[in-house]
């Protein structure tokens, strides 16, 4: 492989490669003492455990011949715990006994998404770093929501004309549905309300729209990342994100079908020729069947999510530079369906040995195309403190992209 | 002497790596080729180590030498008088990380056990009672749209029964506000459930298989005793509790709900809801001690429900009940008798083990209130 640090010009862009070098033995040593850390601290530490995780995935991360670099500081994590944990103390105590309240806290939960989602990754962002230039992401929070308001209003317009839709042709059956547990002595509070019902027709709704959300998502999270100062961007449609999420799920529904056809057939068989003595068996025989059928349910998922990775990653540009990504079907499926087993027999203790050869398959298939990586300028000057950022620093939540 | 590192130098303005050695000379760093005049090393930060990540030795103005040459760097960390690394050192050693793991696994088993039933106990009872209110409120409301319908009862003996549960109630030493109703049981047959709002629910069904009101107070005795533990509260913490710890090992709250961790979190649950089962009859022992009920009468109740229940003819199938965090029911055992790691029951055997030679030292039978006797 050509060194980085060449600083010919080339007619065609290099291709350089991605490489994980972790160990699962050496990430075990890591991983157990984090673990002791966070539980002997009551999750204090978890905080540090974070950020010795990160540095360990991104140090053992290459391309070309440097390493990414994590640089976040573990106090700014904790205090975005603080305030996480906090909410989610709120939000849990509302949600288990204040069943009335529910539907509004799913509804401000609902809100906050893209404020979470910018804070989380511009968190991210400011702290990775390759050959010392850091990554950015300078996005306001009102340009996520733009970016999520039209689909908000489509999916409400369409609610709407449902609903009015409903009403006109068959007032009768909605007014039961809404009212179809208003009998005996109920307070007031417990009946299915009007907006309770519109708010489920919401979701209800806004199902289909789940490919084109997560493709705008994608699109706002690529389209103002930077690294130093060139700009990231993806050219994706929505189209590519339904045909994957499309045939991801009827793959996934056909093959875990095919299965339990196939494994309870032979059950069925195996049972008829073993007869009556076969009986003390059978539990172990349907739990067996359920594994396997599991199994295949987790391996045939394994073709959406490698083209879910391959349709963001692959399209994403800095500049002239081309990331690359090939993930395929095939090994992402048995990675994870193995991952899952092991994990399982090992009460969790193959979780790093998991983890780390996931992503030294992700690293192997991966790559950019670029012409030179030099003389990408620090943007630091800029874009410090554009945006309130002591608040922002304090924010830090794994969503994961 | 001290060394010399190989490794690439950037100045933090531009991406440009440049290749370099570097050495440590009267205590400052020279770099070959010379792309900065020596620094001291007290000027440079050296980053902390992880694995065999690169290193960075960070200059005041941002700019880096990455390098992996770890033993160097180590010795030039201490020469610049930084003793930390203790993280890394335990991070290295498999005997460490072998003791780290055997703290872990007793942390993880110690807290699953012990910890997370004791602090839902103590966090139950700091709370409230008003903050299960709802819950209870909602789950009444709930299985009397879907499972429950009215009592077909006399009222006569509705208004006896209720002058009986009131002498069984703890009196001032409650914050409930215990309430009876009668209920046709449906599809769950012979049943008494307690609700969080105070609200014990009877159905006919079980009115009927009693043979003596004492059995209907043992039972009910046996309810008041799940709410008198807070146990719905502790149901839900403990959940809680346990997804948190399941938390720290995936890194990934998303995962409790997982197959491959949701099930030894089922079998935990299953065990509290046995310990609180356990705990509800203890109260209930006590109580008809106290009394002076015999406990021979739950003993007997719990023999008739499980024959009830193994008898095909009025039992329904559907005796595995939802709204399992609101309601603590009775009535519902294992349909095999043998020990099962899922079932939220402990065995009927056991359990009517604990009732009937508790009987001898009880008064006997006959020397209960005439006004209580057989239906």
């Amino acid at each position: 492989m050509a060194t980085t640090t060449d600083q010919l010009e080339q007619s065609a862009p290099q291709r350089l490669g991605f490489e994980f070098h972790g160990s699962g033995g050496e990430y075990f040593k890591i991983w157990i003492v984090n673990i002791l850390l966070t539980l002997l601290t009551l999750g204090i530490f978890s905080a540090w455990a974070k950020v010795r995780r990160m540095r360990y995935f991104y140090g053992n991360l290459s391309l070309g011949d440097q390493t990414f670099t994590y640089l976040a500081d573990p106090v700014a994590i904790l205090k975005g715990r603080i305030i996480a944990f906090s909410l989610f103390v709120l939000f849990w105590a509302g949600w288990n006994f204040l069943p009335a309240t529910a539907m509004g806290l799913l509804v401000i939960g609902t809100l906050l998404i893209p404020a979470i989602l910018v804070a989380s990754w511009r968190f991210r962002m400011r702290y990775s770093a390759y050959r010392n230039i850091r990554f950015n992401f300078p996005c306001r929070f009102s340009t996520a929501y733009r970016a999520f308001l039209s689909p908000l209003v489509i999916i409400l317009a369409i609610t709407g004309i449902l609903y009015g839709g409903l009403h006109l042709l068959d007032p009768a059956t909605l007014t039961e549905i809404m009212t179809s547990n208003a009998g005996g002595e109920v307070p007031d509070d417990f009946r299915a309300t009007p907006e309770d019902f519109l708010l489920s027709l919401v979701y209800l709704v806004a199902l289909p729209f789940v490919p084109f959300l997560d493709c705008l998502r994608v699109r706002l999270l690529v389209n103002h990342s930077y690294y130093g100062n060139l700009a990231a961007s993806a050219r994706i449609g929505g189209g590519s994100f339904y045909r994957v999420y499309l045939v991801g799920f009827l793959l996934m529904g056909a093959i875990t079908t095919l299965a339990m056809i196939i494994i309870f057939g032979a059950g069925f068989v195996a049972g008829m020729l073993v007869g009556e003595a076969g009986e003390a068996l059978l539990p172990l025989g349907i739990f067996i069947a359920v594994l396997l059928i599991y199994g295949c349910a987790i391996y045939s998922g394994g073709y959406f999510r490698a083209e879910r990775t391959n349709l963001i990653y692959d399209n994403i540009h800095f500049g002239e530079a081309r990331v690359r990504s090939h993930l395929e079907f095939h090994p992402v499926g048995k990675i994870y369906a193995t991952n899952t087993l092991a994990i399982g027999l090992s009460l969790g203790l193959l979780i790093p040995w998991a983890q780390v050869r996931m992503a030294r398959y992700v690293a192997s298939v991966s790559a950019l195309e670029a012409q030179s990586l030099d003389n990408i300028l620090s943007a630091d000057a800029q874009n410090e403190n554009a945006l309130g950022e002591g608040m922002i620093d304090a924010f830090d939540l794994d969503l994961g992209l | 002497m001290s060394g010399e590192i190989s490794g690439h130098y950037i100045d933090g303005q531009s991406s440009t790596a440049h290749p370099v050695t570097a050495s440590l000379i009267d205590g400052a760093v020279i770099l070959e080729p010379p792309l900065r005049p020596p620094t001291p090393l007290s000027d440079i930060n050296i980053g902390s180590r992880v694995g065999t990540t690169p290193r960075q030795l960070i200059f005041t103005d941002g700019a880096v030498v990455e390098s992996s040459d770890h033993a160097v760097i180590d010795h030039w960390s201490k020469i610049a008088g930084n003793h930390g690394g203790w993280l890394h050192r335990w991070e290295s050693r498999s005997i460490y990380a072998l003791v780290a793991l055997l703290l872990v696994v007793a942390l993880f088993a110690g807290s699953a056990r012990w910890g997370i039933p004791w602090a839902s106990n103590l966090i139950a009872h700091a709370l409230p009672t008003q903050i299960t209110e709802q819950l209870g409120d909602l789950a009444v409301e709930s299985l009397d749209r879907l499972i429950f319908s009215p009592s077909a009862l006399p009222p006569e003996r509705v208004a006896s029964l209720q002058d009986q549960f009131a002498r069984l109630l703890p009196g001032e030493n409650t914050e409930y506000d215990y309430r009876l109703e009668f209920r046709g049981g449906g599809p769950v047959g012979a049943n008494a459930l307690a609700f969080p709002n105070g609200i014990i629910i009877m159905t006919d069904e079980l009115v009927e298989l009693a043979e003596r009101d004492q059995e209907i107070q043992a039972i009910w005795l046996h309810e008041i005793g799940h709410l008198q533990h807070r146990h719905s509260l502790r149901q839900i913490l403990a959940h809680s509790g346990l997804a948190i710890l399941t938390t720290t090992l995936t890194g990934d709250i998303t995962a409790a709900g997982s197959l491959v961790v949701g099930t030894p979190n089922l079998l935990m649950e299953a065990g509290y809801s046995r310990q609180m089962e356990t705990e509800a009859d203890t109260y209930a022992l006590a109580e008809m001690q106290r009394l002076g009920l015999a406990t021979e009468h739950f003993a007997n109740i719990m023999e008739r429900l499980e024959l009830a229940m193994f008898d095909p003819s009025p039992a329904d199938q559907a005796r595995e009940n939802e709204a399992p965090a609101a309601g603590a029911e009775e009535g519902r055992t294992n349909s095999v008798e043998m020990p099962n790691f899922f079932s939220t029951h402990p065995l009927t055997k056991e359990r009517i083990h604990r009732f009937r030679p508790a009987v001898r030292s009880a008064p006997p039978a006959s020397a209960e209130t005439p006004e209580e006797g057989t239906k």
